[in-house]
């Protein structure tokens, strides 16, 4: 067995191991898988396909993580109980195949590593805002592609996070389950973030004389 | 009470960001939420401008940050699905 084959087999082993030590298992039928499947985990493929989009900022890295958070999602329906947040449960799926399989895959060497700033992250002070003349009219004159770029911008780890909270309306705890992180770092990662995208907004401002 | 009323300085700026943060993103209770803003907000120019600014921001990322599938994408996972049986 070659060493990818390997490697993708202790992933997957990884992967089926997380799944089933949340929940107890289920024995769906077919019928029910359905329509699990499709009245419950398809109705968030939009924001999955953004969420994929945005992590990778490659349409077919996004389709292809999509495709696969999906056929994960069926594989292992058993473990998702009826009735709890589906769509926080697709979304830990694709974060996790995002680290597990596309990163390590592509190789992003300008990227930085979740495991080599978790300390950084796991900090739960909050600093100060940054000292901004950013005003609340500049931003409203601002069209999509400046917020979209401004976003895009930032590390995936922090752009995560605004998206998760910002677009997705997720709840801090339910970021804490996504992310595998205690609900402080969830918190001071948040604020940092949105700190940095102040700061790539007031340089959109500038550069369009609004301040 | 206008903008030109207001403190120029917050007294207590970290647990402010704090509470501001929960108030924004819905975690805060809703006595939490309406007294910070009444005694506090309305009365602190730092809280005031971060508050509507931070407001501001994530309104915008939620209008103009979303995207749609490609088409063809839906059909095609349910294409794989359909293998999977």
């Amino acid at each position: 067995m070659c060493q990818i084959q390997i490697f993708d087999l202790r992933l997957f082993v990884i992967f089926a191991l997380h799944m089933s030590e949340e929940t107890p298992k289920n024995d769906y039928s077919e019928t029910e898988r359905d329509s699990i499947f499709h009245n419950e985990f398809m109705p968030h493929a939009n924001s999955m396909y953004n969420f994929g989009y945005r992590l990778t900022l490659d349409e077919d890295g996004a389709k292809d993580l999509v495709q696969d958070t999906y056929l994960k999602a069926y594989r292992f329906i058993n473990s998702f109980q009826q009735g709890t947040n589906a769509k926080a449960w697709l979304f830990r799926i694709l974060k996790n195949s995002f680290i597990n399989d596309y990163r390590k895959r592509s190789k992003e060497p300008n990227k930085v590593d979740y495991q080599d700033v978790e300390s950084y992250y796991n900090s739960d002070d909050v600093d100060m805002p940054i000292t901004t003349d950013l005003r609340v009219e500049s931003i409203q004159d601002m069209i999509g592609d400046e917020i979209s770029n401004a976003l895009n911008a930032l590390d995936v780890d922090f752009r995560t996070v605004i998206i998760l909270c910002d677009l997705e309306g997720f709840k801090y705890d339910e970021m804490a389950k996504i992310l595998d992180i205690p609900i402080g770092t969830v918190r001071s990662r948040l604020h940092r973030a949105r700190n940095l995208l102040k700061e790539k907004l007031s340089e959109y401002a500038k550069k369009m004389g609004y301040n | 009470m206008e903008p030109s009323d207001k403190k120029s300085n917050c007294d207590n700026q970290q647990n402010c960001i704090e509470m501001l943060q929960s108030i924004i993103d819905g975690e805060a209770s809703p006595e939490q939420r309406h007294d910070f803003l009444t005694n506090h907000v309305e009365k602190c120019m730092p809280c005031f401008k971060t508050y509507h600014l931070e407001m501001a921001i994530k309104d915008l990322v939620k209008a103009k940050c979303s995207g749609q599938c490609p088409d063809g994408l839906v059909d095609e996972i349910k294409a794989r699905i359909a293998t999977l049986r």
